[in-house]
């Protein structure tokens, strides 16, 4: 048995290794755009702050592909997908066949409209190493250019946030919106956390279109769409993902926002299979198509696709959920958190600096964000298994 | 057998997919991080487990997205995180 995988991340990587769990004689190749062993992407933030010694951040050891036989193609992008005749070409020319194939590409980075030096995005190791770098550089400037101006308002922009203010570097976020994750959170919870940005000297400016980092050689600043121009010697960027659908699309998958799978993870095409933040796969229990990108969900569908291709076809219905926070407000997304497909959004709980917002559906439980309270989390996730319509 | 379970506190992001793995020996605090369930929750414990008990754990541990997690046999020697 031939089995293909796109995509080295932690659900491709997971797919892997317990494909060669259930299959001695397998051939397995990861065919990945980067060159790294695979390395948890959630760490790059504690490596970027010096908490951890960047080695630390990889889960595999080169050592570990060739004693698992898992040929990995660093560095390798994929330039065609034949799902008729069962291979894939890469970029050298090579053709590899397939039996099974599981595309665990993640999602590909929304870029600013400019990004000169000094512009830093948070998706991979070379990204961190290239933050690392442009801090230490931003610390040798005189204290009034040690400036930092981060532009979305998501899960990355809060990493950044916390990031520059360990560097003690004056932040501004600019948001598109009216807070930050201003399409998902109840007008409560945006308040909660831009008081929580302020009173730790954050600022925040909503409602700004038509943001451009600008600067010579590099960046000097972020200039607003009324023509002020915010002084920085470092940008964040946490614009979100979407999908690069020509390759797949050209092979006949089905694509929304993510490759469309089913709930066992199969796509539209025979012997082909998704997982990781690149599926939107139906999820039996949230009753719709999910499209996911945190990092329990990859990593158990990478366990659970692999189970399916390897002929034990087994449904994927965990409930995952994502924590992070801002300067020490903590914030927790459980479920489905999606404002179009929510028949309400109940305010659970709401204080000065707190709020817990439950997402309904057909009166159940679907989802919930918790904000600088943490109590109900077990209890909410157990109700959305239990699809209740009450804690 | 015997497992030595150590979570390190200022690792845990508290994204709580030890809890959603292993429910039945994490569990999150106040704190936003994870700790060992037993008469006095705390970050390091020495659980009685069977061999199922076990793989869960070491699952668990497995899922962390920041290897905030280390689990010891009862010989001292690291079953989780493998050397990389």
């Amino acid at each position: 048995m031939q089995y293909v995988i796109i995509g080295g991340g932690i659900a491709g990587t997971t797919a892997a290794e317990e494909l060669r769990k259930a299959d001695e004689m397998a051939e397995i190749t990861i065919i990945d755009e980067e060159a790294h062993a695979c390395y948890s992407r959630v760490l790059l933030p504690h490596y970027i702050t010096g908490k951890v010694l960047r080695d630390k951040v990889f889960l595999r050891s080169e050592k570990w592909y060739v004693e698992q036989r898992i040929e990995r193609l660093a560095g390798t992008i994929v330039t065609g997908i034949d799902t008729k005749n069962n291979f894939v070409t890469i970029h050298t020319g090579r053709e590899l066949p397939y039996d099974k194939l599981l595309l665990a590409t993640g999602g590909q980075l929304n870029l600013a409209v400019t990004d000169p030096k000094g512009v830093c995005y948070l998706q991979t190791l070379d990204d961190a190493d290239g933050i690392v770098a442009r801090l230490a550089e931003v610390k040798r400037l005189p204290v009034p250019q040690q400036r930092a101006v981060i532009i979305g308002g998501g899960f990355i922009s809060l990493e950044f946030i916390n990031i520059f203010a360990q560097f003690n570097l004056p932040t501004t976020v600019v948001l598109r919106g009216d807070g930050f994750w201003s399409r998902v959170l109840s007008t409560q919870a945006k308040e909660v956390l831009a008081r929580q940005a302020v009173n730790k000297g954050v600022q925040v400016l909503t409602g700004q279109r038509e943001v451009l980092s600008v600067g010579e050689s590099e960046v000097s600043g972020v200039q607003l769409g009324d023509g002020t121009v915010l002084p920085a010697s470092i940008v964040g960027v946490g614009l979100g993902t979407h999908a690069d659908k020509s390759l797949f699309e050209e092979a006949g998958v089905l694509m929304k926002s993510g490759i469309l799978a089913n709930s066992y993870l199969e796509t539209n095409v025979p012997n082909v299979y998704a997982a990781g933040d690149a599926a939107e796969f139906e999820h039996p229990l949230l009753g719709r198509q999910m499209h996911i990108g945190n990092w329990l969900n990859a990593q158990m569908q990478g366990k659970a696709v692999a189970k399916t291709m390897t002929g034990e076809r087994t449904e994927f219905s965990l409930v995952s959920s994502y924590s992070t926070n801002l300067l020490g407000l903590h914030v927790v997304f459980i479920g489905d958190t999606n404002r179009e497909f929510a028949g309400e959004v109940r305010s659970h709980k709401a204080t000065e600096t707190s709020s817990v917002d439950l997402y309904t559906r057909n009166d159940k439980i679907v989802g919930a964000v918790l904000v600088g309270d943490l109590v109900d989390r077990a209890a909410i996730t157990k109700a959305i298994q239990e699809q209740r319509s009450t804690l | 057998m015997k497992l030595r379970i150590v979570i390190d506190p200022d690792l845990c992001i508290g994204a709580a997919s030890c809890v959603t793995i292993a429910p039945e020996t994490f569990q999150m605090n106040m704190d936003n991080k994870a700790e060992i369930i037993g008469p006095a929750p705390s970050y390091e414990r020495i659980l009685e487990v069977n061999e199922e008990e076990k793989n869960t754990i070491i699952m668990g541990a497995q899922s962390c997205p920041t290897l905030a997690i280390t689990i010891f046999d009862e010989d001292g020697k690291q079953l989780y995180p493998e050397n990389v």
